[in-house]
Formats: C-alpha cells, structure tokens, sequence
C-alpha cells in the first residue's frame, strides 16, 4: 500500500515583481533553462517509490510562462498523478495553445492570478493585466477547465472589495480571497465582508469553493497530509520532518529537516482547524471547556459534540483564538 | 592597631563616590590599573550570580606612609536617599567618613543628611572636593558652604578629580593623618558588628564584620546575641576586593566570616557576634528601620510562588530593610506584601527579583501604612486598600505625614512650591544658604510623593534640585478608596486610596491610562473607576478588529507558527485578570498620572 504524497513544483519567474508578492521570484528570465535543469534534476533524485502522488500543483512565480514543451519536461520527471493537477496562471500570458497544452498534459485546474474586479485597483497593485485581459483569459480558460479557480485580494488601502459579477462566478469553481498584508501581517486592521452567493462556501478562512471544488492539494497542507516541494523555496512535510529549499534561484539547497515535537503537531493542528469550516476535534482540546465556553458566549465558534468551529465574527480574530485554546 | 583606618564614602548622589573609590584602589595598588575596568566587571558578574547587591565589598587596601605600612579598609555606601539606615549600617564599622562634595554643585540635600549621620555616628569627617576638573568647578565657593551649612572645617579638603586622579594621594595621607585608628582591645571577649551579609551557595552567609574587640579563627565556636544562634566558624578573611581567606581577623579588623549558616532567619544584621565560650555584652545596634512604601509582589505565573518567595528570603539577607508577608489577591492569587523604605528601594528590589532571579513578577501600586478609625472605636494599619473596612465602618483616616526638604537654586522656587503644593504639600519656611541656593521646608503626606515626585522635581527643575525627607508624624486626612472595575468586576489589585479633593480627576484620569495601557483584545472591555460603588469615570477598550494570519499557502507552515509563537511568548508577559489580559507593568504606570 503505497501512502499518499502531494507534489509542489515552484516556477520563480515572472514578467514583473508584486510588490505584495511573498513567495520567491525574479525577473531574469534568462535562467529559466539552467532553472528547469536543476528542477529536473532533483525531481529525478527523488524516491517516489513508496508514495502514490494525488496532487500537483504548479505554483509561482508565474508557471503560465513556461513554454508546453518546458511544461511537458518537467512533468514527465513525475511519476502519474490521478488527482488533483493545478498550474497557476496570469491572465495575460494565458492562451489558447497553452490551454490546449494544459490539457494534453493531464493538467486539470486553473488558479488565475485575477487579483481585483476593478481596474484602478489592479493598476495600484501595479498588475500587468488589466480587467478586460482578466476576463478574457476566465472566458478561455473556462472553455477548457471545468475546474476553474480565480485568487483575489481584499482590504487594499484607498481601495473597495469588487465582488465577482454574475457572468464570472458562473464560470468559476472556487475562489482564494485574501487580506493584503506586508511582512506577514495585513496591512489594514480592518475585513472588508465578502458577499457571494451562498453555493460559494467558506470552507478556509480565505477560500471558497462550490460543493466538491474544494482545493485538494491545499487541504493537504491544511489537514497534515505528506507534501515535497521542489524548487527554489519549496516546503516539504515528510516523515514528520518539516523542511525548505533555500531561496537562492540557481544555486538553492535543502535546508535542514526540523523535527516536529507532540507539542507543535498539537498546536499546527489546532492552528489549521480553526481555519477550515470542518474546525477543531474537541480530542485536541481537552482541559480548554473554559476557554471554549468563553469563545462560544462571544459568538466566536460553535461547538458541535464532536467539533470547535470558528464563527465569521471569530475568523477574523483567529490568533487571539489560537492563544486561548493552545 | 595603630595602622588600621576603617572608612567609608559618603556623598550625594552623583557626587563621585564610586569614581573615588576606584582611584584609590589604584593608587593603593589594590586593582592594577590595566585590570581596573575587568576586574570590577568581573566581580559585578560574580555578585549578580550570587545574588547580591552591585556595590563594592568592603575592601583591604595598603599604603605605605613616612615608610610604614598601613591597611586601609573602604566600606562602600550607598547613596541615596532611600538607603539612609543602609549608611548608618555602614557607618557603625568605621571610625571616619570621606565627605565628597561636587564643586559645581556643592553642598545638596544628601551632602547634609550624610554628613549629620556620620557626625551623630561619633564618626571624624574628611572633606574631599571632587571635580575640580570641571569648567564650572568653583573650589573656594565649595569649601566655604561646607563650612557654613554643614559646619565642619574645610580649610585642608583636598580638592581632587577622582576622573583624572589628581591629587589623591592627599586623600589617602589625610585618611591616615586626620581620621583616628580604631580603639579596641584584642585580648578581650570577642566583639563582632554583623553590618553586611550576602548569600553564597557553597559558603551559605557570608557575614561582614568588623571587629571592636577579640579575635576570631577557624574553628571558633560563635554566638550570634540577638537570634542566641551558634556556630562554627569555617572562614575568616577580608576583599582585596577578591574574597581572600586568612588565619584570623582581630580587633579594629573588617572582614568577613562564614559559619555554615544556611538559612536566613538565623542571622540578623546588625547583631553582635561573641564566642559561646566567653560571650561579650552587646553592641548598641542598629535603629530598626520602618518601611515606609508598600506593595504587593506577585508572580505572573502562579506556580512561581515558591521560587519568589526564595528571592525575597534571599534578598533579606543583606538588605534589612526589607519586609514581606503573605497576601492574597482575588486577581492576581499568592503572593506578598513587600514594605520599602522608599521608591527607589522597591525598583531595585523588584528589578533585582527580574535580573537576579529570574521571575517575571507583577507590582501593584505602591501605598503607604494608613491609620484607619472605625466607627466602633477600632483602630487598623491598613497598608493594602483591599484590607480597608467598609466604607461606612470607617469613621475617620489618619496618613503619614513627612518634613520635606528640597535644596534649589531660586529660580526654580516657584515651579517647586506649585509642585508641593499641588501635592497637599504645606510650606513652613524657606531659608537662602549661601552659594546661591535656597532650602525649602514643607510638610507633605508621604502618599503623594512616593510615586514620581523625585523625577517631577528633577524635571521641573531641570536637575539642579535635590531633596531629603523624613517621617513627621500622622494627620487626619479625608481618604477615600477608589475601586478599578474591568469588564464589570473589581480588580483588588488595581485599588488605591486617594485623597477626595482630587478622586474624581484621578480616576477619569486612571481610566484613560488603563485605556491606553490594555491592549485591544477579542471582546470589549470596560474599564471605570469608583468610589463605594458609585461609578466616577469609564472608559472602553474596544474589541480587536482583526489578528489573523491572511493567507496560509505553499505550505510554509513553520513560518506561520513562528508569528504566533512570538504572539504567544508576548502573551506570557500579561496577566490575566477574569477574562481580560493585563500588561504586567500597568499596574505601576497606572500611577504616573
């Protein structure tokens, strides 16, 4: 019986830097074959041997840049994936050739780097693409994948939340909104509400998905499955050994494996579940009744007999949750 | 015997004392110059690993005068205000005192109060003007003050720069020319002040003593007159400043002595140390020192309450003064109630239970001993507002009362006076000294200046005032107690008893420092203030909008727990009082208002 194992492949390069953006990236395309060699490499270095993959994700960066035949090499170095397969991609470089490709690569869903629904929005986030390329890539890619999914941010500075208009969400399957922040913290302390209709259900603090939509590979993050990441920056989980690439784009490194103690699975587990609608199992929560009690008469989780589960009110105040529960 | 000095330093604050006793320590050869700076260093780190105060040790020095050797021994003092029964401690082992007065600043308030120590210690004075170095330094100016205001002659002072070393070889002659050898006799019953003490864990106490008559070797068996304690000596020997054994000490000697005594309550400084076999009558002792400012010490952990208890049985080794019993808060569980001798004394004492011992620790507002009459004739010291009667029980209050001295130069006069006066303060008169400066004289409850009036007088006088005071008595005084409530319950901790006059100020004024002070957390929190149940003032701190990591993808999943570790870890450093988080320094800064 082979244990299930989620693959992150990082693609670093981009047309231009986000100023928002917190994952490794550059702009020297030029490096992008030497990149994909090493990529290639320490992907064919690996041992899946033990493992049945279940779900790729192709993230960045901005992966849409890679040529199919780029694509096609890099994916040949993994073993079959009968699951879940992503590939980010930007609405300007997305094309009808590279859907098709997409496709013939056993690829099956498309997160699209949308980012806004209103154009001043999109020109101070200093986007590369503008509303009308933003629609005409969802148009596209919808003609190609069912399993269509758009990542937006809220809560910019100057700025209003656009919801989605009728004729995208019809297109669409899931939805990652999220908060702006800088140096890991949100930069407003403020929570825009989001409206949207009721088929879209918050299943994570920031993401929403129609029934069985939901983002397999990032529920394993969520849920504590194995992962290995390759590239520059990657995170892996395997064997209870959390560990990184370094950042260095040509030259990165496996950093050393950190161990985790009962003490951190316990609390990445609370951690995790308070952000997912299934929420917390009550088992991880014993001697907390007070706390709990306390959260419950504030409005901030339901408690089910089997389940802590944190309310709208109280997602917005997760950490503080954490702190009383852990 | 004859060639024995035993002295310390006094001064006012800043004035240069422990500038002066490293050069004589170097001048001495005690301390080589090029070791000066590591060697002190070093034993500052072995005081704080043993736990003791950071202040020097009493300390063995030689000098050779007219081609005789004599042993120099410097018993350090410190200097402020607050630590006036840790002088005269001192100043029971000494036969002369070196009075440091600035040259730019001349006679201050602690100048005086020092020097009127020594003198009523029986102790000879040696003036020494320090910081001649200085372009404002005006000797001729100082010696005169010193000879009108404190009364003592100062025509032969040497004028130094303990900086530079200038001219302190002429202190070290006037030490031995001016101050008198020690009178004793050594073939008498063994006569020992205990006036020093410290905590080593191998040694256990490490007394400090000095020696009127008899002497005292390994192996003696000794009697402690006051605790009627025995023991058995294990080490003799003195501080050069390193600790270093000898076979015996003798009359007019200062050393120190250890005798395998482990616990705290067996010794008592002050106490007279004689053989068992041929015990000696005591020596007069020291004036038991009150303390004069209270409050209650608690650990953030609950379960730290035995290891604050060790710290402060510890720290009562070498500091007398220092008095503690049980207490127990509604809010903030066990803990003590700790008496000072003053403000400064309680920041050391805390700040050494932080840095010495390690804990994290809540103090609560400081307060002094009223005297509370009860409508049925009862009378109480109450020093925690938590222990007053009802309100209605109580038929009148008495607080302490002290004379207060403050030294300035006029122009500062009326910034003073509105200072003092704005604190109940009753001006009784105003005397111009010579040199420029002028003494005023108030009577001031002492509730309203343990807080910050000491840095409010430096701040409105920018520096240049000092001040002295000492307990004059109780007053009757309409007192009220003011209740701090936090989500609707009162918080004990946070209770004072404040003069009516100024209640309803001061608690709209609590409350919006609490406001300020309390961060935003999940749900709201109320915060008011009352007086017997009627709210005077409320504030809200309002809920927190939002704390949530934003977005949790790519699987980096350490990084996001470290950013709620160093949440977590800034956690540990409140406390929580029912269901609201308090910094653990509020309950202080809440009284600088």
């Amino acid at each position: 019986m082979k244990k299930p194992l989620s693959v992150y492949i990082h693609f670093p390069f981009c047309e231009k830097r986000c100023g928002y953006c917190d994952f490794v990236s550059c702009t020297a395309t030029e490096n992008v074959d030497a990149y994909l060699q090493k990529l290639c490499a320490e992907i064919r270095a690996f041992d899946f041997s033990p493992y049945q993959v279940n779900t790729i994700y192709l993230g960045g960066g901005t992966p849409s840049l890679m040529t199919p035949n780029q694509l096609e090499k890099v994916l040949k170095c993994l073993p079959a994936c009968a699951g879940e397969v992503t590939i980010e991609c930007n609405p300007n470089s997305l094309t009808q050739m590279k859907c098709a490709a997409y496709r013939r690569l056993g690829i099956n869903r498309l997160s699209l780097g949308v980012q806004s629904f209103d154009n001043a929005t999109l020109r101070d986030l200093e986007r590369i693409h503008d509303l009308k390329q933003a629609y005409d890539a969802i148009k596209l890619a919808h003609a190609y994948f069912d399993n269509l999914s758009i990542d937006l941010i809220k809560d910019i500075p100057q700025h209003t939340f656009v919801t989605p208009p009728p004729e995208i969400l019809a297109m669409i399957k899931h939805i990652s909104i999220y908060s702006l922040t800088k140096d890991d913290h949100c930069v407003l302390d403020t929570d825009e509400p989001v409206h949207l209709p009721s088929d879209f259900v918050r299943y994570e603090v920031s993401n929403y998905a129609r029934a069985g939509y939901e983002s397999k590979h990032n529920l394993v993050y969520w849920t504590g499955g194995e992962y290995i990441g390759f590239g520059a920056g990657a995170h892996s989980l395997l064997n209870n050994q959390r560990f990184c690439n370094s950042n260095a784009i040509l030259t990165y490194q496996r950093e050393l494996p950190f161990t985790r103690s009962a003490e951190d699975i316990h609390d990445e587990q609370i951690m995790l579940g308070l952000r997912l609608r299934s929420g917390v199992a009550r088992s991880l929560l014993v001697g907390k009744d007070d706390a709990i009690k306390l959260l419950a008469e504030h409005g901030l989780v339901t408690v089910t007999p089997t389940h802590v589960i944190a309310t709208t009110a109280g997602l917005k105040v997760l950490n503080q949750i954490w702190l009383r529960l852990v | 015997m004859k060639h024995i000095r035993n002295f310390c330093i006094v001064a006012h604050i800043d004035h240069g004392k422990s500038t002066l006793a490293d050069r004589l320590l170097e001048v001495t050869g005690t301390v080589a110059k090029r070791d000066m700076e590591a060697q002190l260093l070093d034993s500052m780190d072995l005081e704080r690993e043993r736990g003791i105060t950071i202040k020097l040790t009493p300390t063995r020095m030689l000098y050779t005068y007219h081609g005789e050797e004599y042993v120099l021994n410097l018993i350090d003092t410190p200097g402020h205000v607050d630590f006036t029964y840790e002088v005269s401690r001192s100043l029971a082992a000494c036969e002369g005192a070196i009075l440091i007065v600035d040259a730019t600043q001349g006679v201050e308030a602690q100048t005086l109060s020092n020097a009127y120590l020594a003198i009523d210690n029986n102790l000879e004075i040696l003036p020494v003007i320090n910081k001649i170095d200085l372009p404002a330094a005006d000797v001729e100016r100082v010696r005169n003050e010193i000879e009108q205001v404190i009364g003592i002659p100062s025509g032969l002072a040497p004028a130094i720069s303990a900086k530079n070393g200038t001219n302190i070889d002429q202190v070290l002659e006037q030490i031995i020319e001016l101050l008198p050898a020690p009178t004793g006799d050594e073939n008498q019953p063994l006569k020992a002040l205990l006036f020093d003490c410290y905590y080593n864990n191998f040694l256990g106490a490490v007394c400090l003593v000095r020696l009127f008559d008899g002497k005292v070797k390994v192996g003696d068996k000794i009697k402690m007159l006051a605790t009627g304690k025995e023991f058995e000596v294990t080490e003799v020997g003195f501080f050069t400043p390193k600790q270093t054994p000898c076979a015996q000490l003798s009359a007019g000697d200062v050393g120190y002595l250890c005798a395998s005594i482990k616990t705290v309550n067996e010794i008592k400084i002050g106490d007279t140390i004689t053989l068992t076999e041929n015990p000696c009558a005591p020596l007069p002792g020291y004036k038991e020192v009150l303390p004069v400012v209270f409050t209650g010490i608690y650990p953030i952990a609950g379960d730290k309450y035995g290891e604050l208890k060790d710290a402060l049985d510890k720290l009562k080794l070498n500091d007398a003064s220092l008095e503690f019993t049980k207490e127990t808060s509604t809010a903030l569980g066990f803990g003590f109630r700790v008496g000072f001798l003053g403000l400064l004394h309680m920041e050391i004492i805390t700040e050494r239970l932080e840095r010495e011992f390690n804990l994290d620790i809540i103090t609560t507002a400081p307060s002094v001993n009223y005297i509370v009459h009860t409508n049925d004739g009862r009378t109480l010291n109450v020093s925690n507002p938590s222990n007053l009667p009802k309100a209605v029980e109580i038929d009148y209050y008495e607080e302490p009362i002290v004379a207060l001295k403050m030294w300035t130069p006029p122009e500062y006069i009326g910034a003073l006076m509105d200072l003092a006066t704005n604190k109940r303060g009753v001006f009784i008169d105003m005397q111009h000294m010579d040199g420029n400066r002028t003494l005023l004289n108030f009577k001031i409850p002492l509730n309203e200046i343990v807080y910050d009036f000491f840095d409010r007088m430096k701040s409105c006088s920018h520096g240049y005032a000092s001040l002295d005071y000492e307990p004059a008595g109780y007053q009757r005084a309409d007192l009220v107690k003011m209740d701090i409530l936090l989500n609707g319950k009162i918080c004990d901790a946070l209770s004072l008893i404040v003069h009516e006059s100024v209640a309803y100020s001061k608690g709209k004024a609590l409350a919006e420092r609490l406001k300020d002070i309390i961060p935003r957390q999940m749900f709201e929190v109320p915060i008011q203030a009352a007086i017997g149940g009627k709210i005077i003032a409320r504030e809200t701190v309002k809920a927190l909008r939002k704390d949530v990591l934003a977005k949790c993808y790519g699987g980096d999943i350490t990084r996001k727990m470290k950013l709620l570790e160093k949440q977590r870890a800034g956690k540990k450093k409140m406390r929580m009082l029912g269901n609201v988080e308090i910094p653990s320094e509020a309950f202080v800064e809440i009284l600088k208002i």
